[in-house]
């Protein structure tokens, strides 16, 4: 028996949702332009894993779901992010903040604008950032 | 008066699928600010030179035509503006104020503003041409801005 969580399982998805409590929590909303009004749905891919797929619902700046399984549809989907493993693992280790892989286009923008990324770049960074602290299998 | 529509003066990526990552990142973020802001078509046609945008990792140059605006990877004829910064440096500049088509830079007046003067003036952030093509690295700010 292992305890890591493999990464976007929805095991792993339960984690970092429960993560996203108090001072993280915290740290997110104030990174983000506006928090009060933030209410959407991002989306983390994988390139070419389509089975590696997590979608998070954020309300008014907090984390509110996050699943593998549980997908919302297309047309709620507020944002999509596409990177590479490596590159979601470097975000998430601390090695490139993610606002960093975005504006470089290894973590590329599919769905959204970039007014939005731009604005809401430094609560990417403590969302993803974040997911170093999760104890993670990268090895799927 | 009615402004120009977006989709009639187009963001070509010279090198395509080959663009390198600021390149793209530039691209999409023309085309979306043409797309917001219709009336940016006019301020690109005024930019008569290519500009070049660089962070740690490449560069881009950005050549506005009468037309249609290329990027392309690297550094192509001869810019008359050079911007060299942090990815951080990049969002901060690129969430400036900027009135009058960019000849009323009231963003720098912020505290985002003040720090990207600071960074300015001690290196950390090098914008080639500042002294020598002034309205035209304004301009450049003012086109990749993404506040109204």
């Amino acid at each position: 028996m292992t305890d890591t969580l493999k990464f976007f399982s929805e095991e792993w998805c339960a984690a970092a949702a429960a993560a996203h409590q108090g001072d993280l929590a915290v740290r997110q909303a104030k990174a983000l332009r506006d928090p009060a009004k933030a209410n959407y749905i991002l989306a983390f891919e994988v390139a070419d894993r389509p089975d590696l797929i997590s979608h998070v619902e954020i309300v008014a700046g907090h984390v509110k779901n996050w699943s593998a399984t549980n997908l919302y549809p297309e047309d709620q989907i507020f944002a999509r992010f596409v990177a590479t493993l490596e590159h979601f693992r470097d975000a998430a280790q601390g090695r490139t903040p993610a606002a960093n892989l975005v504006m470089g286009g290894k973590m590329r923008l599919a769905k959204g604008t970039m007014k939005d990324a731009i604005e809401n770049a430094r609560a990417l960074n403590v969302l993803m950032g974040a997911w170093g602290d999760l104890p993670t299998d990268w090895d799927v | 008066m009615s402004h120009p529509i977006a989709s009639d003066y187009p963001v070509n990526l010279d090198d395509g699928a080959e663009a390198n990552g600021i390149a793209g990142v530039v691209a999409t973020l023309l085309t979306q600010n043409f797309e917001n802001f219709p009336e940016r078509t006019a301020l690109a046609r005024k930019l008569t030179r290519p500009v070049s945008v660089s962070d740690i990792d490449s560069t881009c140059t950005i050549s506005c035509g009468p037309r249609a605006v290329t990027v392309f990877n690297d550094v192509v004829g001869q810019p008359s503006v050079t911007v060299t910064a942090t990815v951080d440096q990049i969002l901060d500049l690129s969430q400036l104020k900027m009135k009058a088509s960019g000849l009323l830079p009231v963003g720098f007046f912020t505290k985002r503003g003040r720090h990207i003067l600071a960074a300015i003036a001690t290196g950390n952030l090098k914008v080639w041409g500042l002294i020598t093509h002034p309205i035209t690295a304004l301009r450049v700010i003012a086109l990749l801005s993404v506040v109204s």
